[in-house]
């Protein structure tokens, strides 16, 4: 289905909405779809900086299922480190 | 003996932001407090991030010659996420209407199942066992 299509349809039911009142009750819908179903599974890359400790996350990630270092799994610490010897803050 | 270099490496959430760091003994010393976790010293490592993510927003410059196709969600559930549009639109005041609004929730509940089925299939379908007498 095509994004015209599903806002026609849904104007079908609510003449009285304009179609940028439509795309934002679709995107809402789409958002707590993709959040209940876990449907939309992909990644997101980054290169490491010498003695950065944070990176920001993409404001799309909901979840994170799993972290690759160089190809290589790496595992979740319970817990933060208690020393902070990080340069910058973030990529 | 032989020793290796190679170090465990972690990652941890901090708010919207992932730490990366290396473990060897005794790695960090501040205040006279010791960690055996340090920022990862190497640059340009790559680090993938795989998880589950949030669809783009619509469009909103469309036009009918370029209408492109919802492809991030699986066709069979567009209408799924139509039935949510569509009970949401029913809960605005200007055209308040709490039984279709329930009628249309329903639905996208329906629909919710068979997608939460879907995703945890992958794509994958079920396998049958079927008796054999012998």
């Amino acid at each position: 289905m095509t994004q015209l299509e599903m806002i026609e349809l849904v104007r079908q039911h609510h003449e009285h909405l304009g179609e940028t009142e439509i795309r934002k009750l679709l995107d809402r819908a789409l958002a707590d779809f993709a959040a209940k179903t876990e449907i939309l599974e992909s990644s997101a890359t980054f290169s490491t900086v010498a003695d950065q400790r944070y990176y920001t996350l993409p404001d799309e990630l909901l979840k994170i299922k799993s972290v690759w270092y160089n190809d290589t799994q790496i595992p979740q610490l319970i817990g933060k480190p208690s020393i902070d010897d990080s340069t910058s803050e973030t990529s | 003996m032989a020793t290796s270099t190679t170090r465990q490496r972690y990652w941890y959430l901090d708010k919207r932001r992932i730490g990366i760091v290396e473990k060897s003994n005794n790695a960090t010393t501040q205040e006279a407090v010791t960690t055996d976790y340090s920022s990862i010293s190497v640059a340009d490592k790559t680090i993938r991030v795989y998880g589950i993510f949030k669809p783009d927003a619509l469009n909103s410059t469309l036009t009918a010659d370029d209408d492109p196709a919802l492809t991030e969600i699986p066709v069979q559930f567009h209408e799924v996420i139509v039935t949510r549009a569509i009970a949401s639109g029913y809960k605005d005041p200007r055209n308040m209407q709490i039984d279709m609004a329930t009628y249309f929730d329903a639905e996208y509940d329906k629909g919710l199942r068979e997608a939460k089925k879907f995703s945890k299939s992958r794509y994958r379908s079920g396998a049958v066992i079927r008796p054999y007498d012998f």
